[in-house]
């Protein structure tokens, strides 16, 4: 029978890229060419060039302030609330929804540090972890309409967001509440003991620098052998090493600058924490590999025994703690809980997610992506405060690059 | 009676005859409407003032959601249009013929014009994102949500612009025949809205593209342009909502102006009988949720509950409306309620 | 002679007192490749549910390897060894192709008890199922970038992993092309070779007798028989899937001439096609010429419409419209030109439910029309009342939403809409399903009057008495492309035979 060749096309399945054609996707798994693999990953690591590309733009137009330890120590202080609430957010964003309360639940939980600590007495710790535990409850709450009444996520939250506002204002009457406890602030505020100090060096935190850095490159090496032993190396050497040698100068780049100031803040070590706790569980762990089940195709992932209903609200409610960790963390710094604290913090967190490569419709996105895109959004916000760019206009910029991401996004999606 | 009660209007009228009794309950006098200045004055002539920009916002945020959308960048839109009115208008006082009055740095109806123009240039960006580029209403709109905050600022400088000019204060703060003119001018856009919808196809298509687009595409209706037209009214609607509140508080506020009413507007529309799925769509219905939002409002303040409270109340007014609407809700309280019959298999 | 593997009896379904499947019976074998034929309505897909837990039937025993089974939930069925690979493959084209396989139930290790993932014994044993099937591919690539074909066999696998005993694939075929499906037909031989037992659901008639060895046909809810594919020739297929033995005679009474060939050729094609779905085809229409289109279910009758009316674009091939080249780029562009499309699927493509049958009979006009040249209230009323009349709509007024009609009622609405758009082609994509034979008449004669007033009509149905009663001519499509025309009067047994005759030559 004659047979007209048709061309091989997916039309019942999401447009995709028609890489693999029958013929080549029996061949064994062949080294991949420099353009095809760049071109198969460049969302990642256009990513990673665009950090270093905004931040050497505004190294210039800075004349060189932007990477000075105190500027560097302060950007990284000012702007750790984006990453830690960018982790949880990332995740709720895979999982198909996103929140929009984040900026308010974390402004009331600092109103709630604020009472139990200054006006109640109470001790940090106990405090922070009632916050904590408080944050997480807004998380259940919110999740639970989400996940089980079926209600859209950003109404949900959008009407959390006018509520929690309310809350802080009613609960500081009006009022900024102030100092914290001295150990609380540290939290912020302070930096890690120094046992080795030398004269102008923190020297245990070039230590820790150089010790993450070696950590780094040796797992990564180790990956990168366990790979070979299977025989599934996909990532050309060339660019291991330029992109792992690329971290491993960052960190030691960082590291020194950091120790010659007052070395590495204690924000820092508590974000490096979640960092790699995260991308662990979203890489390794089977809750994590579940919430892109369930992002990518709900029904697919039911039909595979996975609690769906339940996976989402997990993520609420992981969203809810981490608020209110970054609450914390912001009420700290500055050492009052205010009622304008957390105003558009959503935007910016929402933002970095995306910048980072997460997709609006669910089931894309990696922790290291969003961590660069918040790292990128604090860039720009210390780099456009020190060029005294007024804050109208750096909500206009930040509304254009959250455009030029979804954008990408939606091109992509539509290829 | 019956009948009456299934109307879909029936619900919002009830909610707002209540609140206007608890209202009458507290306060001695609301109900007391009078003469005095040469126009009506009283707490209900005020509420109705105070309600007519989001009336109108949530005129046009009706037609949004009646196509499955949403959007959030509306107060940013006020932001917007309300200070570039105010830029443009700006008030220098100069002495002409030994008197001084106030002259506008550009002709008041150019910069109303110009207002309402450039918000619906902003619902216009809205719609080609949502119907051209395809992307998630929600996510659209809060490009601009964050952008326009700054774009705002940008008009007004960081300041708070403070309008210097008789005529235009007529619009939020004068009264026409006894009557606040702000309720004129959401009258006639009522009435426009309310001609174009019934007298042309437009209602049919609307509704039609939000409870079936793919049949509507399939019958020949232009869906996109639809979809972007609708955007682009309710940023319209917006801007001149815009207009409204600063012309009320004589100033144009980049950062403050319009602040939450995009959620008071999805309240007001859904309290009304939208339903956020899209479809059938209530005109009357949002301003009665406006009417009764603002009435809500203004209960809370003469109880003395604090204003953060009320930002509280009307989030959980939110949540209850919303669950009333979600099915599965309703199922759940359905299957509490009622215990299945004996014998009858569960499905 | 071994036991079968999987065996139902007496199985039945109703929904809302209608009766979807009656006293149907099945057996598989282990080692066999089954084919699951019938019409659309027969009854098939209500059985793949009962069989997958997303029914649950009213009645009846089924029984896995001897033991009595009731799955309640896919997942039920996925745990009891019966595993589904559906046409629109139901994985997540987010995660690799090793995740895929694995989704859910992930061989872990590590201290974290039962947490984390062994990432390299998930790809060794994906590689390890994929060579089971012979495919050979990066397991770490996402799912999304490969082709439908790929996705399908990644499915397999993963039935495959799960240990299934019974895998039941659901119209597999109709998104791959002749390389693919020759791929897939291996997998699914070497699989039988195994032991396994396959359910193979499909219309393309070549393909059931390339590679099934037995045959159960169900029609109208009912069993009708199974067979070695072998004994059952494609003729006896068809008439068993059909209940009857079509007419060798020439059809009715006065038997549809062909059109004057003086009247201008309103409609022509030339090789139009689209990639996946349609193979290029050569058509012309006349005005006032019923053409009807006939073929089996999945023949590419509804992708030849989609095509014609601008809801899909095709990738090769020319569409002249009174001679002139058009590009319809949406359906209101072939509505400008005077066409006209009452859809297959009136629940989604048609009917909006919500709306009042008046609105929705006026809709197509008034898109016409455009957003100004409004019809009156009482003008739309006047339109819809005047179709109500005309084609027995049965309804309370014309108020009603048209949601709470009949699917009959609905569908007359539906054919309303477009009559009330004066097309100059109106293509007509099973028009009579679900109406009752009074009602088939009137639209039948319907048809012919719209026809002799100087409409062309694309007239695309199942029941093929009416496609040889009421065309001029008859275009005969077979797996996505066009095998000849008869002309008007023809018999069925004729039509039947130019679509069987192509088999023989598979």
């Amino acid at each position: 029978m004659q047979s007209d060749k048709v061309a091989a096309a997916a039309p019942l399945v999401p447009p995709t890229p028609a890489s693999a054609t029958p013929a080549a996707a029996n061949a064994p798994a062949a080294p991949t060419s420099y353009t095809g693999f760049m071109k198969n990953n460049l969302r990642e690591y256009g990513m990673l060039i665009s950090l270093v590309a905004i931040m050497g733009l505004f190294q210039y137009l800075t004349d060189g302030t932007l990477l000075r330890p105190l500027n560097l120590t302060n950007l990284v202080l000012q702007n750790s609330y984006i990453v830690i609430m960018a982790l949880g957010m990332l995740l709720v964003i895979v999982a198909g929804h996103i929140d929009l309360s984040v900026g308010s639940v974390s402004g009331f939980i600092g109103a709630v540090a604020a009472v139990l600590m200054v006006q109640y007495d109470w001790n940090f710790v106990s405090a922070s972890l009632v916050c904590i535990a408080v944050g997480a409850a807004i998380g259940a709450a919110q999740g639970w309409f989400v996940a089980f009444a079926r209600i859209p996520s950003f109404i949900v939250t959008l009407a959390g967001m006018l509520v929690f506002k309310g809350l802080a204002l009613a609960l500081l009457a009006g009022q900024s509440v102030g100092p914290f406890p001295e150990l609380f602030q540290k939290l912020s505020s302070g930096f890690i003991a120094d046992p080795l100090e030398g004269d102008t060096l923190r020297t245990t935190s070039l230590l820790i620098g150089v010790a993450a850095a070696v950590l780094l490159v040796f797992f990564k090496v180790r990956g990168r052998a366990n790979l070979a032993k299977h025989d599934m190396v996909t990532e050309p050497y060339l660019f291991f090493m330029l992109k792992n040698g690329a971290f491993a100068l960052i960190i030691l780049a960082f590291s020194w600058l950091m120790s010659t100031y007052k070395g590495l803040p204690n924000v820092l070590i508590v974000m490096a924490v979640l960092i790699v706790a995260y991308d662990f569980i979203t890489t390794r762990t089977t809750v994590g590999r579940r919430i892109y089940a369930l992002g990518g195709n709900e029904k697919a992932a039911r039909l595979s025994g996975i609690k769906t209903q339940r996976l989402s609200f997990l993520t609420f409610v992981n969203m809810g703690a981490l608020s209110a960790l970054a609450g914390l963390v912001f009420a700290a710094r500055l050492n009052t809980a205010t009622p304008k604290a957390g105003l558009g913090f959503e935007l910016d967190v929402i933002a970095a997610c995306f910048i980072g490569g997460a997709s609006a419709s669910g089931g894309v996105g990696k922790v290291m992506g969003a961590v660069i895109g918040a790292f990128i959004m604090g860039v720009m916000n210390n780099g456009m405060s020190i060029l005294g760019i007024g804050i109208d206009y750096q909500q206009v910029i930040k509304g254009l690059v959250l455009l030029a991401a979804v954008f990408v996004d939606v091109y992509n999606k539509n290829k | 009676m019956r009948d009456l009660m299934k109307h879909r209007l029936a619900w919002p009228v009830i909610t707002l005859f209540v609140l206007l009794a608890i209202n009458a309950a507290f306060n001695p006098g609301f109900l007391h409407i009078e003469w005095r200045d040469g126009h009506l004055y009283g707490s209900l002539i005020d509420i109705l003032n105070r309600a007519a920009p989001l009336m109108l916002v949530s005129l046009g945020m009706t037609l949004v959601i009646a196509t499955r959308g949403i959007d959030i960048s509306v107060g940013a839109v006020v932001a917007i249009a309300a200070a570039l009115a105010a830029w443009m208008i700006g008030g220098a006082l100069v002495v002409v013929d030994g008197v001084a009055t106030h002259v506008t740095r550009f002709p008041m109806p150019l910069a109303l014009f110009a207002a309402v123009a450039v918000a619906a240039l902003c619902g216009l960006w809205n719609g080609m994102l949502v119907a051209r580029v395809g992307m998630q209403p929600i996510i659209a709109t809060l490009i601009l949500m964050v952008a326009g905050r700054g774009i705002a600022q940008l008009i007004t400088n960081g300041q708070i612009i403070t309008i210097y000019y008789g005529p235009y204060f007529f619009l939020g703060s004068g009264y026409l025949f006894g009557l606040p003119f702000s309720l004129f001018i959401v009258a006639a856009v009522f009435i426009a809205l309310y001609l174009a919808i019934t007298r042309s196809a437009l209602g049919l298509f609307i509704q039609s593209v939000g409870i079936n687009p793919e049949a509507s595409r399939v019958a020949g209706v232009k869906a996109r342009a639809i979809i972007v037209g609708v955007y682009a009214f309710c940023g319209a609607c917006a801007g001149v909502a815009g207009l409204l509140i600063s012309s009320n508080v004589k100033s144009a506020d980049g950062n403050n102006a319009g602040q939450l009413i995009e959620l008071d507007a999805i309240l007001a529309v859904t309290l009304g009988g939208t339903l956020l799925t899209g479809g059938k769509f209530s005109l009357v219905g949002s301003m009665l949720g406006a009417l009764i939002i603002q009435t809500l409002t203004y209960a809370i303040y003469s109880l003395g509950v604090p204003p953060e409270i009320n930002l509280v109340v009307k989030a959980v007014v939110v949540f209850a409306v919303m669950l009333m609407q979600s099915a599965e809700f309703r199922d759940s309280i359905r299957s509490l309620v009622q215990k299945p019959a004996r014998g009858e298999v569960r499905a | 002679m071994t036991s079968p593997i999987l065996e139902l009896s007496g199985i039945d379904k109703q929904f809302a007192g209608v009766s979807a499947l009656r006293d149907v019976q099945l057996r598989l074998f282990p080692g066999e490749i089954h084919a699951l034929m019938g019409q659309n309505g027969a009854g098939k897909s209500t059985l793949i549910k009962v069989l997958t837990g997303v029914l649950e039937s009213s009645r009846g025993d089924m029984r896995l390897a001897g033991a009595a089974i009731r799955p309640r939930s896919p997942l039920d069925a996925q745990k009891l060894g019966i595993s589904t690979v559906y046409q629109e493959v139901n994985l997540c084209p987010n995660l690799s192709v090793a995740e895929n396989v694995f989704a859910g139930r992930y061989p872990r290790c590590g201290a974290l008890q039962g947490f984390r993932i062994d990432w390299a014994e998930v790809h060794r044993r994906a590689r390890e199922l994929l060579a089971r099937i012979g495919l050979d591919i990066d397991v770490t690539q996402l799912l999304g970038s490969c082709s439908v074909a790929v996705q399908q066999l990644v499915a397999i696998a993963r039935a495959l992993g799960v240990e299934s005993k019974v895998l039941i694939l659901d119209e597999p075929t109709s998104s791959l092309d002749e390389d693919e499906v020759q791929k897939l037909f291996a997998v699914l031989r070497r699989l039988r070779s195994e032991g396994m037992a396959i359910l193979f659901i499909t219309h393309f008639l070549n393909q059931v007798y390339a590679v099934s060895d037995r045959i159960t046909v169900l029609r109208n809810g009912q069993w009708v028989g199974e067979w070695p594919a072998a004994e059952l020739g494609p003729q006896a297929l068809i008439s068993a899937m059909l209940g009857r033995e079509f007419a060798a005679t020439a059809g009715t009474a006065a038997p549809m001439a062909e059109a004057d060939a003086n009247t201008p050729v309103f409609l022509q094609t030339e090789g139009l096609g689209q990639a996946g779905r349609l193979h290029p085809i050569d058509l012309n229409l006349r005005a006032g010429e019923v053409l009807g289109l006939a073929g089996l279910l999945g023949a590419g009758r509804t992708e030849l419409a989609r095509l014609l009316f601008g809801l899909e674009a095709p990738d090769s091939g020319t569409l002249r419209i009174d001679g002139k080249n058009v590009r319809l780029t949406n359906p209101a562009d072939a509505v400008d030109h005077g066409l006209a499309l009452c859809p297959e699927e009136r629940k989604t493509d048609g009917i909006v439910g919500e709306l009042s049958v008046r609105e929705n009979i006026a809709l197509a006009l008034q898109a016409r029309q455009g957003v100004r040249r409004f019809m009156s209230h009482a003008e739309q009323t006047a339109l819809a009342e005047k179709f109500v009349k005309a084609l027995g709509i049965k309804c309370t007024n014309v108020e009603m939403p048209i949601g709470l009609l009949s699917g009959g009622n609905q569908q007359k609405a539906m054919i309303a809409r477009w009559l009330a758009t004066d097309p100059r082609l109106l293509i007509l994509d099973e028009p009579t399903r679900g109406i009752d034979v009074a009602a088939k008449q009137e639209i039948m004669d319907e048809i012919l009057r719209l026809a002799k007033a100087g409409m062309a009509v694309l007239f695309i149905s199942s029941e093929m008495s009416e496609v040889v009663r009421v065309s001029n001519r008859i275009a005969v499509l077979r797996d996505r492309r066009k095998v000849g025309e008869l002309p008007g009067g023809s018999s069925e047994a004729a039509v039947y035979e130019l679509i069987a005759a192509e088999h023989e030559h598979a």
